[in-house]
């Protein structure tokens, strides 16, 4: 036996906390530049957990074949000691084995910061019909799935799909004209995709494009995850704040998402460039002014969402500033104004602490926002109303104006919610129901006897398949006590349609009852008067109708004086219910009405005039479920055609 | 050998339209009133959909039908565009043979058939690697077990006809050399010519194909580097992405090898093969499945996806050759009605008319608002899908109370389940019908279905449309008095 060895053994050890893995910061191109070469890398502190080989994870499951060129990659193995003693591979564009560790690690950090704003596990959204709507652990991530440019989140596959491609030959802008791209190596299209996927386990149904805010709002939402996580990164954003001298408005590069996605493709600076954009005369970059009337003009997903991210950005800016006014009043001895030059590394530092904490407010704001949103056809106005109701849950004393800053954020881009009095963020909080039906729901809530059971256990210790299963059984019991007689008679305040006088435009059981389905049960946490931890049940409930194009073919089918054939378009309706589970009170009740002709009639008008390209030869997409919603939409980009009839 | 009762013959003034029903495809005759007694004919396209049951024997009674209404002669032929359903009916398997015995007079065809123009052959060439590739699509399809999809592809390759191989011309390539070959004198039309009808009052202004490229590749912003095609494909993401479909074909000329080497991602020591994968236990737990037995998640393999960009490539094939339309505005007389074959252009096409200008009565000038405006007999684009009919600058402009609409369409055919897509094309889409019969006040003439019921009619017009027209099996004819 050699003699170095001992066979004594320390007392066993706690796994670390983190794993450092090392990644791009922006993506590859940025590092030929000498300007930004050395912030081009950085390390990521990923969650620890047992890794196999892809890496294959709790969340997570790298596969690396490429169909197009018939070929594998080796899985990396990220416990080799290698790379365990170097925290990870180092950054590089002809590594294939580098590539599946920074989609890992950029998804897994997307995830992480759910899972802290939210309070519970992710889980993805369940597989389809043919798969019996099995539960899907692992979302799949295929790093070089197609030659095209193009990624995406693939909703019926359960994966993202990267593509790369050869770099533009004429405008290439910091590419190697000709070289190759790889979509997985930008920063900010991994983390898009992967909020794709996390809002689609949330919210199924925002996939459907029934107004012109929802495939914007998947867009812009994701677009705001990617870049306020970059924000939340202290070394990118200590140099940012050296170069910009604090003010993080002007140019920088944080603010300019995908870089090298959207200029290998050709067109000059960032794709998804929500913030500005660079003047042709003089190549120096300006901000983009608010103009309200934008958003009644812009039609397209990516710009519509662009618009949402500036909305949202404009708010984060308002936050920085008034949390950095006394910094800068003291190191100015009051003046308030700077002196020329390099500004202390200590108050970089403090600016740059200041600016990491306002992004992770926001960044978790807009995440507990989705809880609070109706569960289909949700727009802009919605996401407003639910970002101040989440915050208000939250943080009930707005002593900073937090929520002034989003709603006065917003009211510059134009985007108002629809039926509220003011703009106060009293009336823009969703409400319950009042009065004698806020009495019928209090005397029926109890009917659910396991209400109080239903609570999952969804802390993040817990089995992510235990919690799916809870989540199914829990549904089938709110749904039977939909189906009770004195709760179908006022189930017009879940924007349902139970009674047997609907239209018969919505699908039936063997019954004849009005088809529904709960959508999804889960905890939310807000805190309470007091301070203490309070948790809310958050239940979703819809139900779909046929949608004709022609308005007298609707009212035949409505009233069965024809059989109902194929839709259209399917029109969705339903509500997120949020029950206060100590007092037994249903505390918001976020609908979107069944019955609604209004609704009808803008979503036949919406579906018109948004006809997709390939709805000649390939049919229209919104009438199959068999489709790539992601796919086409970003693929569309290279293809933009006029509205015509 | 004509039979002289089954003669065409001209109004007193102006003109009449007869829209042929073979089916899913365009074929027009015009005869045009002159003051010699034999009317002026001109025969618009002739052409049937890929798949139409017994195409030949349609195709030949509707040129049999040509021939002798004409008394064999026609005085000028227009090709629109090279698709099928436009010009089939030259095919030596269709009715070739009958054309055969026409006379023609003068054939027109975009300038975008022209060889000696540079673009065109730029275009021509460009959609020539297209088709071969998206060919080479179908086959990986199917090969990837998904033949839906692969059936959708093929049916708006359908357009194309088949496949020349070998660098032979293909059959409509050869329908269209045959119809340049009968012209007498062969006229290459551009937009902003003004040409007049001998012997009738009638005139002609051309308003596409446009010629400024970016108009004419409209939809298609990637292709403003015009060098990508001009000889050989350089590692652009076409080439790429073709470069994987013809994998296996020996296209030396399309692909050479150092592109192909270099559209794989990876340096040769990082590549494992296929094969090498299916023997790998990662990759068949996570994949590909033990040998023998299909994958425990094969829903969730992506053997299919990346040729889903082939998809966009057949729209923009499809939409490209729709925009080389020879789109013309007939007018009557001076300053009076107009007919308006548009062909199958699309938005860009459509776009580009608003630039033109001709010289009007007195100091005037005529643009193509003032034509759309004038329409009195408008036919409507690609059977009437919704991309071929522009709005505000399109249908809307169209104002005369006496408007007629021409819709050469064949519903069944157009719904019949096309691949994977199992509700086929939305030919003639519902909301521009709807329109269409708005503007129209109900005077929609369908190739399927025929002349309106008489319910659609205002009842003020019933008794005068009745007599305008002429509904047979094989035709439906309309009088457009100047």
């Amino acid at each position: 036996m050699p003699s170095e060895t001992s066979r004594i053994k320390p007392p066993a050890r706690r796994p670390p906390p983190f794993r450092k893995l090392r990644v791009y910061a922006y993506d590859p191109s940025l590092g030929w530049q000498i300007e930004t070469a050395v912030i081009n890398q950085m390390t990521l502190q990923v969650p620890w957990e047992e890794l196999k080989p892809g890496p294959v994870g709790e969340y997570l499951e790298v596969v690396d074949v490429d169909p197009a060129s018939r070929c594998c990659y080796a899985p990396v193995d990220l416990n080799e000691k290698f790379i365990l003693a170097s925290d990870g591979l180092d950054p590089a564009e002809g590594d294939p084995q580098f590539h599946q560790q920074m989609v890992y690690a950029v998804a897994m950090t997307t995830i992480h910061n759910f899972e802290r704003a939210l309070g519970r596990r992710v889980l993805w959204s369940q597989a389809g019909a043919a798969q019996g709507y099995q539960f899907v652990p692992r979302l799949r991530i295929y790093p070089h799935a197609m030659r095209e440019a193009n990624a995406y989140y693939s909703p019926l596959k359960k994966a993202l799909l990267f593509g790369y491609f050869p770099a533009s030959t004429s405008e290439a802008g910091h590419n190697l004209p000709g070289g190759t791209v790889f979509t997985c190596l930008s920063h900010d299209v991994v983390a898009h995709e992967t909020t794709h996927a996390l809002l689609d386990g949330l919210h199924r149904r925002f996939v459907e494009p029934t107004n012109g805010d929802t495939l914007a709002l998947h867009e812009g939402f994701a677009d705001i995850v990617a870049l306020f996580q970059h924000f939340s990164f202290a070394p990118a954003l200590r140099d940012q704040i050296r170069h910009t001298r604090g003010d993080l408005a002007s140019q920088n590069l944080l603010g300019q998402l995908a870089q090298q996605f959207g200029q290998a493709l050709g067109s000059r600076g960032a794709l998804r460039d929500a913030l500005g954009e660079t003047d042709k005369a003089t190549g120096k970059w300006i901000p983009n002014e608010p103009d309200p009337a934008e958003i009644q003009k812009a039609r397209e997903p990516h710009a519509r969402g662009a618009i949402l991210v500036a909305a949202v950005f404009d708010a984060f800016l308002s936050i920085y500033k008034s949390r950095i006014a006394d910094l800068l009043r003291i190191a100015t001895a009051g003046t308030g104004v700077l002196p020329q030059g390099e500004i202390h590394p200590d108050l970089v530092e403090r600016l740059a602490r200041e600016a990491a904490a306002s992004a992770s407010h926001v960044l978790t704001m807009c995440i507990r926002a989705l809880d609070h949103c109706p569960p289909v056809d949700v727009n802009f106005g919605d996401y407003l109303r639910a970002l101040v109701t989440a915050d208000r849950d939250l943080v009930p004393d707005d002593d900073r104006g937090y929520r002034i800053a989003v709603i006065e954020a917003f009211r510059r881009r134009g985007i108002y919610p629809q039926g509220v009095r003011s703009l106060s963020a009293e009336s823009l909080c969703w409400a319950g129901p009042m009065g004698a039906e806020a009495e019928a729901l209090r005397n029926l809530l109890p009917g659910v006897k396991s209400l109080s059971r239903i609570r999952p256990d969804w802390t993040l210790t817990t089995d992510r398949r235990k919690i799916w299963e809870q989540t199914q059984k829990s549904g089938r019991e709110i749904h039977d006590w939909l189906l009770s007689d004195p709760v179908r008679a006022i189930a017009g305040n879940f924007g349902l349609a139970l009674q047997a006088d609907a239209p018969l435009s919505i699908p039936r059981d063997k019954n004849g009852v009005p088809v529904f389905e709960v959508h999804s049960v889960r905890p939310a946490r807000r805190l309470g008067p007091d301070g203490q931890t309070l948790t809310d049940l958050v239940i979703e409930i819809t139900q779909k109708r046929r949608g004709y194009l022609m308005p007298d073919k609707q009212a035949k089918v409505d009233k069965g004086q024809i059989p109902p054939g194929e839709p259209d378009f399917w029109l969705r309706g339903g509500c997120t219910v949020l029950v206060d589970l100590d007092r037994g009170a249903v505390r918001y009740c976020i609908g979107k009405g069944m019955a609604s002709d209004i609704r009808l009639a803008a979503q036949r008008k919406f579906t018109l005039a948004s006809i997709a390209p390939q709805a000649v030869y390939f049919g229209d997409p919104r009438r199959r479920e068999q489709t790539e919603p992601f796919a086409m939409l970003h693929r569309e980009l290279a293809i933009e055609e006029e509205p015509l009839v | 050998m004509s039979d002289p009762s089954a003669l065409m013959t001209a109004p007193e003034s102006g003109v009449k339209v007869r829209m042929y029903r073979q089916g899913l495809g365009d074929c027009f005759l015009l005869a045009f009133a002159t003051g010699t007694g034999r009317p002026y004919y001109m025969l618009i396209d002739c052409g049937v959909l890929m798949g139409t049951e017994d195409a030949a024997d349609k195709m030949r009674r509707v040129a049999e039908s040509l021939r002798d209404s004409t008394g064999g002669r026609i005085d000028v032929l227009v090709a629109t565009h090279q698709h099928w359903d436009h010009l089939s009916g030259f095919d030596p398997a269709q009715a070739r043979d009958v054309f055969d015995q026409i006379e023609f007079g003068e054939v027109w065809v975009g300038w975008t058939e022209d060889p000696d123009n540079e673009l065109a052959g730029r275009l021509r060439a460009r959609r020539r690697t297209h088709i071969q590739a998206l060919n080479g699509a179908v086959q990986g399809l199917r090969a990837a077990g998904s033949g839906g999809k692969a059936g959708a592809l093929e049916s708006v390759l359908g357009f194309f006809g088949d496949l020349g191989v070998d660098g032979k011309p293909s059959k409509i390539e050869a329908a269209l050399a045959y119809v340049l070959g009968r012209g007498k004198p062969l006229r290459y039309r551009a937009p902003g010519e003004l040409v007049g009808l001998p012997g009738s009052g009638a005139r002609v202004y051309v308003l596409g194909p446009p010629q400024d490229e970016a108009m004419l590749l409209r939809s298609d912003p990637s292709h403003k580097a015009s060098e990508v095609y001009e000889q050989r494909l350089q590692l652009t993401q076409e080439a790429a992405f073709f470069a994987a479909i013809l994998a296996d074909a020996p296209v030396e000329t399309l692909i050479d090898k150092e592109t192909r080497n270099l559209s794989f991602p990876f340096e040769e020591v990082y590549r494992v093969t296929y094969d090498a994968g299916k023997g790998d236990p990662f990759f068949q737990e996570r994949y590909f499945g033990e040998p023998g037995k299909p994958p425990e998640e094969d829903w969730r393999q992506i053997e299919d996806d990346w040729l889903g960009a082939g998809e966009t490539l057949a729209l923009q094939l499809d939409s490209d050759t729709n925009n080389t339309s020879l789109a013309l505005a007939i007018e009557l007389s001076p300053g009076g009605k107009v007919l308006l074959f548009p062909g199958d252009a699309q938005v860009g096409n459509w776009l580009s008319w608003q630039k033109l200008q001709w010289p009007g009565e007195g100091a005037g000038t005529v643009g193509a608002a003032d034509l759309l405006r004038r329409t009195a007999l408008y036919k409507v684009g690609h059977h009437a899908s919704h991309n071929a009919t522009l709005r505000a600058q399109g249908l809307e402009l169209m104002e005369r109370p006496d408007l007629v609409a021409m819709i050469p369409v064949d519903e069944q055919m157009a719904h019949r389940p096309k691949g994977g897509n199992p509700d086929g094309w939305d030919m003639p889409f519902s909301p521009l019908l709807t329109r269409l019969k708005e503007k129209a006040r109900g005077r929609v003439l369908r190739a399927d279905t025929g002349a309106p019921a008489p319910e659609d009619l205002d009842p003020a017009d019933r008794e005068a449309f009745a007599k305008d027209r002429i509904e047979t099996p094989l035709y439906l004819e309309i009088t457009i008095p100047a």
